[in-house]
């Protein structure tokens, strides 16, 4: 047993009130094992982490329990002793690589730095033991990263270079606090093989963090399964997944998206409608720099991009960060103009409009954005946020009472809410508003960009399964954005992949998961973690 | 919290100022322009409660009217600036472009300036007086709020919610009054205040120097104007005035910062 | 970096003009011309001499050729000469600016060495007695006006108690003094001088460094740093400090054109023959080139400290100085 947690408690102090995090946990991890701790937000697994670490923050507490590490309460130790542990015999690696190294220090000293606490080596020696942990993790070119600044790395890159830090001295336990959810699906899927490898290679256990399911099952070998704070479940992977007891592990392996249940093709699509079609696309951002705003290049996001989506269709457009599928949605809403190429909308080209897009075009397509939190204005109310397309129509106010209740109803949300403010919902119930707000103006087309991928896994089924329903039951037609396969794939039956600004291939979604045709949409295939 | 109650303080501070403000008259011992050669230069007494300055003016009461001065030139000027600035810092931070980057640039311009240069500048040419003080302490003080305006227009106009209510059909009408205007007026009011401290403070500068409000007519400043020729004799001169300021001024920090703490939590989570 | 200093300098050429043409324009913009307000206070001068004044100082001419005649000299140092004692405007500007820019830069080092220390302590220690004291002495510097202070300083420590001189920087047997004494001797005079010049920097910066300590002590990579073990000195020192004192830079570069402003004050209470108090006894006599030249030296002044600050923030920046790959 390298770890073992009895009965842990642990809280914050919020305005003077003591709120628990950590109801009592008791979980273990023993050697070279790979434990994954997996659980929503919000329910206590960073805070244990921290707990173990001796981290939390000024306002966190531990309250009880015992922290057993090599046969140690290092509950008990001095923080001089547990500074001796930190970094040396447990390490710890965090989900956001892009804030987790100082930025105005080159990456090779942070990582020689880490090699010289608490021992006495020199400069000379710290310096090779970084390169050395730099070709570990396998970046390319370390002598020339080593004097890199962290902005100058990529986010993949970041991350390796965080776990390298962790992993100067060898420790015996590694705690992993998500720490792929910032990176892209194949990066991720990088960066996840290496953990593994560099476990078997340094004799090291791992307490993996993550809300993913899918993820456990590619790296864990025993799961815990935790809820409010406390473990609802615990047992070996492969129990855990065909054979699970608590109703709270079943949802939420029920949460994940499982690919190969494609829908069938909808009987009511007519073939020949083309409701949405882009010919030649093409769209590419100035860079501006200085006073004068010179262009110095250009970034080419979106090239000879086109598409057809026919009514009554869920087409999904699946893509990394960065490839242009966020520059197309925003195309085909009329947000930005395009600099080649055109769109057509039931047969009419956008061309002759120019800027101005004409009402009964704009209320026809409505467009839901990932984050629930900017989407909404703060300083509305949810009913007029709900009704600012009626509103901006000049619909008469019976009219938009009407209106308010159909749409909430159909969206499963209160109408006697409608005087709250945004940040007196839940980030669910505000994807939820924006829904609604989309449909307050019956539009025939709904761009879906990243609805769900700010929320937490069980909410995220939620509204994807209110998605379908909608679309159903209103004839919608979507197009549905986003980085993850495993949801595109589920909601879509035909899918677009995207990478750098291209579309690499369009097939049924059943065909994209069956026989992938392009190298690319192969390796997101791989990349994606499953059940 | 602490902060709270010093807020409160604040707010109470310029109530009672802006009551003896409006009842000056009432309130005010003596004709504060009536001089009196034979009493001058009495410290406080019960007759005078502050003292008498080399005129045998009744110092208590110039400084009851002399919050008149504070205030209405606190409030006039910060008004001017905040409307000047308002105007150029939502049209850079709206169209963009070049005429952004021409605004941006006079405001640099302007920043360039010691404050107090180009009022002194100013004031050379137009001559001291109450009314070209206000507006000659607006005209130079809009920069701030014309940087912070754009600033959170700029911000609000990245935001989804905006691209939201384009998707939507809005025009630049509707996103100007519905969304930018509530979003962004927070801080400008924040702003406001602590220019209204500014502004007191900047013309308390120039009637010390005597080229802001001139005698007979009284502001505290000129009353410190007065008082440095008898540095050392009468000290009431001194102290006085300079506290009020001083109360005055700390008052209005403090309320500026309260309300930046009222608008920053409810925006974020 | 040299590409990025270039530009930088390139950068101000628009801003120098702009900073003419508007010191021009706020002197002719004015109602009457200068010379009718010279004439206003001899108001037995004919007409005749009204013009023939206009002539020598070239008000006749349309605004615009006057601007670009007063821009040409003014590049070759020719600021016109003054309505006062008739001497060149150069002169009396050079003369003075060393004192205000001593005085000021030495007001900046103050603030610099005592606000850093101050802002970090009161972050480390948030909310304790060390906390709110100077809390409360931030406050107290923002609201009381330079000018009340420097009084109440002068009469009770150079009136009063003796221990500085009242006015002026240097002693009447200055000459007599040894080199060191002389040294010594304009120190004394600046000390109170200094004093009050940096208070309203130092409140400003000591909390503006809390604020930037206590943003940065959240951050992220405060806590990796943290889970490496390393001592808590080490994390504040080298980490959270380099971070912190980033924004300072440009925040002192800011500051430089409050620091001249303030010169006004306490040059004229302490009657220190600055640019400040240059610019005082001009407005008062009206003394319009005098102005003008002062107006554009000191606006170039702070445009120097500006430029300096960026490019030393640009060189300690990492972010800037290497971009994006």
């Amino acid at each position: 047993m390298v770890l073992e947690l009895k009965d842990l408690r642990a809280g914050y102090i919020v305005d003077g009130d003591y709120k628990e995090a950590v109801g009592g946990i008791s979980l273990s991890v023993g050697e070279n094992e790979v434990v994954g701790l997996v659980g929503e937000s919000g329910c206590g697994k960073t805070a244990t982490a921290l707990s173990i670490m001796r981290l939390l923050p000024q306002n966190g507490k531990i309250k009880t329990g015992r922290v057993i590490f090599e046969n140690r309460n290092i509950l008990n130790l001095n923080e001089p002793q547990m500074r001796n542990i930190r970094g040396r015999r447990i390490a710890m690696v965090f989900q956001e690589p892009f804030t987790a190294l100082n930025p105005v220090i080159r990456i090779g000293p942070q990582i020689a730095e880490a090699a010289m606490t608490g021992k006495n080596i020199s400069k000379q020696k710290a310096r090779s033991l970084a390169l050395d942990l730099l070709k570990k993790v396998r970046l390319d070119n370390p002598q020339r990263i080593y004097y890199d600044y962290p902005h100058q790395l990529s986010g993949g890159q970041r991350q390796r270079a965080l776990i390298a830090i962790a992993l100067v001295h060898g420790p015996r336990l590694l705690i992993a606090d998500e720490p792929t959810t910032a990176l892209d699906v194949t990066t991720q899927m990088e960066i996840l093989k290496l953990l593994l490898e560099l476990k078997e290679n340094m004799n090291m256990s791992v307490l993996f963090i993550t809300h993913d399911f899918g993820i456990i099952n590619e790296v864990a070998d025993r799961v815990c399964v935790m809820k409010d704070g406390r473990i609802v479940e615990e047992g070996r992977k492969d129990e855990i997944l065909t054979l699970p007891k608590h109703h709270y592990t079943k949802r939420l392996l029920g949460a994940v998206p499982k690919m190969g249940s494609a829908l069938q093709q909808e009987q009511g699509i007519l073939r020949e409608d083309i409701l949405i079609e882009t010919r030649s696309l093409a769209k590419s951002f100035a860079i501006e720099r200085g006073l004068l705003r010179k262009r110095t290049g250009k970034i080419d996001a979106l090239r000879e991009v086109n598409i057809k989506i026919r009514r009554g269709q869920a087409f999904g457009l699946v893509g990394e960060s960065g490839c242009g599928k966020t520059t197309l949605g925003r195309l085909l809403i009329g947000l930005i103009e395009p600099d080649q190429g055109e769109i057509l909308i039931a047969g009419k080209s956008l061309k002759a409009y120019l800027k101005d897009i004409p009402q009964q075009i704009r209320r026809m397509m409505q467009i839901v954005f990932q984050d629930p939190y900017s989407s909404l204005d703060p300083r509305m109310t949810m009913g007029d946020i709900v009704l600012e397309g009626p509103s901006i129509l000049a619909k008469t106010r019976p009219r938009k009472e009407a209106i308010l209740n159909e749409v909430l109803e159909k969206v499963r949300l209160n109408i006697e809410d409608r005087s709250k403010y945004p940040h007196q919902f839940s980030g669910g119930q505000r994807q939820r508003i924006a829904i609604a707000r989309a449909l307050a103006t019956r539009p025939e087309f709904l761009i879906l960009d990243e609805p769900v991928s700010s929320l937490d896994v069980l909410i995220q089924k939620d509204i994807l399964d209110l998605l379908k329903s909608l679309q159903k039951e209103l004839k919608l037609t979507y197009l549905f954005i986003s980085h993850d396969l495993r949801v595109v794939e589920v909601m879509s039956d035909e899918i677009a992949v995207m990478y750098q600004g291209s579309i690499v291939e369009t097939a049924s979604s059943r065909d994209i998961y069956t026989k992938p045709m392009h190298p690319y949409t192969r390796h997101l295939l791989e990349s994606v973690p499953v059940l | 919290m602490g902060k709270n109650k010093l807020a409160v303080f604040g707010v109470g501070v310029i109530i009672i100022l802006s009551l003896a403000a409006a009842f000056a008259p009432f309130i005010s011992t003596h004709d504060p322009a009536a001089i009196n050669i034979k009493d001058a230069l009495l410290g406080p007494s019960r007759q005078h409660f502050l003292g008498t300055d080399q005129l045998g003016r009744d110092i208590f009461s110039r400084m009851i009217y002399g919050s008149r001065v504070a205030l209405s030139i606190g409030l006039v000027a910060v008004g001017i600036a905040a409307i000047i600035g308002i105007v150029l810092g939502s049209i850079a931070g709206f169209y963009g472009g070049w005429i952004d980057s021409l605004i941006m640039r006079f405001v640099d311009i302007m920043l360039c300036f010691p404050r107090f240069f180009l009022i002194l500048s100013v004031v050379a040419i137009v001559g001291p007086n109450i009314f070209n003080v206000m507006v000659i302490i607006g005209l130079t003080g809009w920069m701030g709020v014309a940087r912070l305006i754009r600033a959170e227009i700029l911000s609000l106009k990245s935001r989804d919610f905006i691209s939201a209510s384009r998707a939507l059909g809005a025009n630049n009408f509707h996103i100007i009054f519905r969304h930018l205007i509530p979003n962004g007026i927070g801080p400008v009011l924040v702003s406001f205040v602590f220019g209204v401290a500014g502004a007191i403070l900047t013309e308390a500068g120039l009637s010390y120097l005597g080229l802001g409000v001139q005698p007979p007519k009284a502001s505290w400043g000129n009353i410190l104007f007065e008082g440095r020729a008898v540095l050392g004799v009468g000290w009431w001169m001194i102290l006085f005035p300079g506290l009020a300021i001083l109360i005055t001024v700390l008052s209005f920090n403090l309320f500026g910062e309260g309300l930046r703490d009222i608008i920053n939590p409810r925006t974020r989570e | 970096m040299l590409s990025y200093i270039i530009k930088r300098i390139i950068g101000i050429i628009p801003l120098l003009i702009g900073i003419t043409i508007i010191s021009f324009l706020v002197i002719h913009l004015a109602p009457g011309k200068p010379t009718e307000l010279m004439l206003q206070m001899n108001p037995k001068a004919a007409l005749e001499a009204q013009e023939k004044l206009d002539k020598i100082f070239g008000l006749d001419r349309p605004l615009h050729i006057q601007y670009l005649t007063w821009l040409k000299d003014f590049f070759r140092f020719d600021f016109g000469v003054s309505f006062i004692d008739g001497r060149p405007v150069r002169d009396k500007i050079f003369e003075r600016m060393p004192i205000t820019i001593l005085i000021n830069v030495l007001a900046l080092l103050v603030i610099f060495i005592f606000s850093i220390p101050i802002g970090i302590k009161s972050a480390i220690r948030r909310g304790s007695f060390f906390d709110r004291s100077i809390t409360i002495f931030v406050f107290l510097g923002f609201a009381a006006p330079g000018f009340w202070l420097a009084l109440i300083l002068m009469d009770l420590f150079s009136v009063r108690l003796g221990w500085f001189p009242v006015s002026g920087i240097t002693s009447l047997d200055f000459e007599n003094f040894s080199h060191l004494g002389k040294i010594a001797d304009v120190a004394h005079h600046l000390i109170l001088p200094i004093f009050v010049a940096s208070i309203g920097g130092l409140a400003g910066v000591s909390r503006y460094m809390r604020q930037s300590m206590l943003n940065i002590i959240h951050q992220d990579y405060i806590r990796t740093a943290r889970a490496k073990g390393l001592s808590e000195r080490l994390v504040i020192y080298r980490h959270a400090l380099r971070n912190a004192l980033l924004p300072i830079i440009t925040i002192l570069g800011l500051s430089v054109p409050g620091l001249i402003s303030g010169s006004v004050i306490f040059e004229s209470v302490f009657s220190i023959p600055g640019m400040g108090k240059l610019m005082v006894d001009a407005v008062f006599a009206r003394d319009y080139y005098t102005i003008m030249g002062g107006l554009v030296l000191s606006a170039l002044l702070t445009l120097i400290g500006n430029l300096l600050a960026d490019i030393t923030y640009a060189y300690i920046d990492p972010r800037i100085r290497y971009g994006k790959k």
